[in-house]
């Protein structure tokens, strides 16, 4: 059976890295890892589609606000859930991210609470 | 003397105002998107709203650049949507501005709510009173802030509101 993939969307490397190694070990998932939103709709228009995003907010260029908005004004993407996974917790960020989004998680977060979000959209 | 404004001029403004208010708390890209999920979302209750439709946009680059002082984030079916009884678009607004406090909770809320109102001026919301909107800000500063408006004299509301900006900021 093909694996799941879960993409993560994150400047931070070390984050990608932690996120792979431990989805991976607990999980059959595939965990790809993108360090920008420009790196991300370049993988997804090379037919990499992700059964689930995790995506950050705060990156440069482009943020994961627009990221999202992107997503779903492609119709080629537009079903793909998305995770927000962000050090943004105030009301209106958790607020509207939580509206537009199938979740928000604020770092520092717990693994396993990841992987349950994450479970109940693959 | 209230303006006279029709249905279609009273939501254009709504939904403007609206799109202001959340462009500055994330970006105009996901205001966009915001919109488009709460008019989605309050169809089911008051289908006229399909008579509104969030502008298309080809590429959300451009989102990235527009200006939040942007005249005009919906297409209004305006035949349609002045032939709804006043109440009911009233309801409608209501039911938007309940979504809001509902996903924000009452403090993002309370300010977010707070912003509209002065966005949208003193005459659009006389006007939306008149419709039956009650944004509640009374009732949120109360529970946030524990006093209302009339209970306390304009020095204390001064240094009241100089506290809720000092918070805010």
């Amino acid at each position: 059976m093909k694996k799941k993939k879960v993409m993560v969307v994150d400047d931070n490397a070390d984050l990608i890295h932690m996120i792979k190694k431990m989805l991976e070990k607990m999980t059959d998932y595939t965990v790809i890892g993108v360090q920008s939103g420009k790196e991300c709709f370049k993988t997804l228009k090379n037919g990499e589609i992700p059964d689930i995003m995790l995506l950050d907010i705060m990156m440069p260029e482009m943020t994961g606000w627009d990221v999202l908005a992107k997503l779903r004004n492609e119709p080629m993407w537009e079903k793909i859930p998305v995770i927000f996974l962000t050090a943004k917790d105030d009301d209106a960020s958790v607020g509207l991210g939580t509206l537009t989004s199938e979740g928000y998680v604020t770092k520092p977060f717990d693994i396993s609470y990841l992987k349950k979000i994450v479970d109940k959209f693959i | 003397m209230m303006i006279e404004e029709n249905n279609s001029d009273v939501m254009n403004r709504v939904m403007n105002s609206f799109f202001k208010v959340i462009s500055t708390r994330t970006t105009p890209a996901h205001a966009w998107l915001t919109l488009k999920k709460l008019i989605g979302k309050l169809t089911y209750n008051y289908n006229f709203l399909n008579n509104i439709e969030v502008i298309e946009i080809n590429d959300i680059k451009e989102m990235e650049y527009y200006d939040t002082d942007i005249k005009n984030i919906v297409n209004i079916n305006s035949e349609s949507i002045d032939s709804i009884n006043r109440d009911m678009i009233g309801k409608a607004i209501q039911s938007f501005a309940d979504e809001i406090i509902n996903y924000l909770g009452e403090k993002a809320g309370y300010h977010l709510l707070c912003e509209f109102r002065y966005d949208i001026g003193d005459d659009y919301f006389s006007i939306i009173k008149s419709m039956g909107v009650d944004l509640h800000l009374d009732i949120l500063q109360n529970n946030l802030y524990g006093w209302v408006t009339e209970d306390i004299s304009n020095d204390k509301k001064i240094t009241k509101q100089k506290e809720i900006i000092n918070e805010v900021i």
